[in-house]
């Protein structure tokens, strides 16, 4: 319309631009100016989910839209996004994800190095190099409530978490110990952020859990098709729910005489690992964080060389 | 047993419900005067809406038991929902003081409030368990969600106070991880009352307790509600259309119609000389 306008006034022809197919970073400015409220007031109540009005985006709900959306109303020129499905950058989820960011930001470059990125949107796992200060973890969430396991009405869930009502999701953890002796919860494990929301951590597993914990990154989670935005904030209190005489564990991987089992790949003992199973024989174990084995084993490599 | 009796005790009342109304529809002017007793209604004739509870006011002491009787329609659920914070009364105040010394302007409490009192100091035991109990979960697990809303994040002391509280209402503590489903109708209200009693509240209402079970299972009730009250010394509120429960258990007794208490005294006074025409009816019919 402007290069319209001036086509008009102008004695001289101007050329006209060409015209961008879509906005930078794909939402409209509208769009981007409500997530961010949104983030924003996610950011001031620890834990606690804030509806949005959720945009159709290029790709199906429940493939990340939720993440999309809010890496797309933050990213800028300078940025540097990392995209990860289930740990790894080479997934179809990831490259197309990443290819699209990359598509509709201009400026914005793409890596699947943890120490390069400046923002990280993540299905399922937060990288096990520690994040920095100036970082920031978008987490995809298919499921925001942590009590949609025990309440169906999401206006009675409401209320449960305006009244910090949390008895019967913490019935359920009582009864799994009651019938399996431990908690059965591998993934999604309910959280106290700041001593008061109880969040669903979106589906990472409990090992990831406590880097939540004072997290110097800022870690933000968006459900795309729950429409829901919530925030763990720097420097914030993540406790997962547990009992004062059941400590809460992670996952141990230990063989059956309780050696722990290394990566394959680049021998680590302390990262979150995938089991593989194998045609012919045991399965094998590898990291999870894709960026993070190969970096160990290109070190390793290096230092036999 | 001798309770304290209403007038000219120096102990505050655990309880002061002064002139509690609750009415449902869009309520008028005329609401109160043109329902209650004399009018044999408690529709308004003006403006249609339901009088449940008309400017109801009552007094209970700690430790003390008290009956409230009537017909079904009578108000008596009304009132007590209003009590245990199940719903807001349309006018009316209630103040409850607790064993710490709190009180607690009970209609002015906020959700929040209002759950931790429910959680911390009330006990309800509904007339049908699956009001009551949560069927998806164990025995166990019933009696551990009051102890959880109530702040006790202990598995060990969970499990050692429901054992607890299962041998004290005589349910065999090899059925605590069992589904309640699978229990008789006096064992699932007999776990409703443990799982009342699972936070030692200060006061407890019973609503209808005992109706629908056979009378040897209601004799074993009661007789576990009076012996649980002698020991723990709970202010009880029972809520009943059985004179033999109110006999059995109730100190004093109001009884109400159309919304109205429309008499009100000792239990033995009620039941051998009463005064109402409506009582005089109800104790006739029964004994």
């Amino acid at each position: 319309m402007i290069a319209a306008a001036i086509t008009r006034v102008a004695t001289a022809p101007v050329p006209l631009l060409p015209r961008p197919t879509h906005h930078f970073g794909f939402l409209d400015d509208f769009a981007k100016k409500e997530i961010r409220r949104a983030v924003l007031k996610a950011i001031c109540l620890p834990g606690h989910q804030v509806p949005y009005s959720s945009r159709e985006m290029p790709i199906a709900r429940g493939f990340g839209t939720g993440g999309l959306q809010l890496t797309l109303s933050l990213i800028g020129a300078g940025d540097v996004v990392k995209v990860i499905d289930q740990g790894s950058d080479e997934s179809v989820n990831a490259v197309n994800l990443r290819d699209f960011i990359g598509k509709v930001a201009p400026g914005v470059t793409t890596t699947t190095a943890t120490a390069e990125a400046s923002i990280i949107q993540s299905r399922h796992r937060i990288p096990e190099l520690p994040l920095r200060e100036n970082q920031i973890l978008i987490l995809q969430v298919p499921y925001p409530c942590p009590l949609m396991i025990v309440e169906p009405s999401e206006r009675v869930r409401r209320r449960m978490h305006a009244e910090v009502d949390y008895a019967r999701l913490w019935v359920k953890l009582y009864e799994d110990l009651v019938r399996f002796q431990e908690i059965s919860i591998s993934n999604r494990y309910p959280a106290r952020v700041h001593g008061r929301y109880v969040m669903d951590p979106s589906p990472i597993p409990r090992w990831d859990l406590p880097k939540m914990h004072q997290s110097k990154a800022l870690i933000l989670l968006g459900a795309g098709r729950e429409k829901k935005i919530y925030a763990v904030p720097p420097y914030t209190e993540v406790e997962p729910l547990q009992f004062d005489d059941i400590p809460f564990q992670v996952e141990r991987f230990q063989t059956a005489d309780g050696r722990r089992i290394p990566c394959v790949r680049c021998g680590a003992n302390d990262s979150f690992l995938d089991e593989i199973p194998q045609a012919a024989g045991p399965a094998i174990h590898q990291c999870s964080d894709l960026d993070w084995c190969l970096a160990r084993a290109a070190a390793t490599a290096g230092a036999q060389r | 047993m001798i309770a304290p009796l209403d007038p000219g005790t120096r102990i505050p009342p655990i309880l002061e419900l002064t002139n509690a109304t609750r009415i449902h529809g869009p309520g008028c002017p005329r609401c109160l005067t043109t329902t209650g007793d004399s009018h044999g209604t408690n529709t308004c004739a003006a403006c249609g809406s339901v009088v449940a509870v008309a400017e109801v006011s009552l007094r209970l002491h700690r430790g003390e038991i008290l009956g409230i009787m009537g017909e079904s329609g009578s108000g008596k659920s009304s009132l007590i929902r209003l009590l245990h914070l199940d719903d807001r009364p349309t006018a009316g105040s209630a103040l409850f003081r607790d064993h710490d010394g709190g009180e607690h302007d009970l209609f002015t409490l906020d959700g929040a409030r209002a759950r931790w009192l429910r959680n911390h100091r009330f006990g309800m035991v509904h007339q049908h368990p699956h009001l009551g109990l949560n069927f998806r979960v164990s025995a166990g697990g019933n009696i551990a969600e009051r102890l959880l809303m109530g702040g006790c994040f202990s598995y060990s002391r969970i499990r050692a106070r429901a054992t607890e509280l299962l041998t004290q209402v005589e349910i065999p503590r090899q059925r605590m991880d069992d589904s309640p489903s699978g229990f008789s109708g006096g064992m699932q209200q007999r776990l409703q009352i443990a799982r009342a009693l699972a936070p030692e509240p200060e006061l407890l209402f019973l609503d209808e307790v005992t109706t629908g079970l056979d009378l040897s299972v209601q004799a074993r009730i009661l007789d576990l509600i009076l012996s649980l009250q002698g020991q723990l010394g709970v202010a009880m509120i029972v809520v009943t259309h059985d004179l033999g429960v109110i006999r059995l258990l109730a100190d004093r007794a109001i009884v109400m119609r159309h919304g109205r208490i429309v008499e009100a005294g000792i239990t033995d006074q009620i039941l051998e000389d009463p005064q109402h025409p409506y009582t005089q009816q109800l104790v006739s019919s029964a004994l």
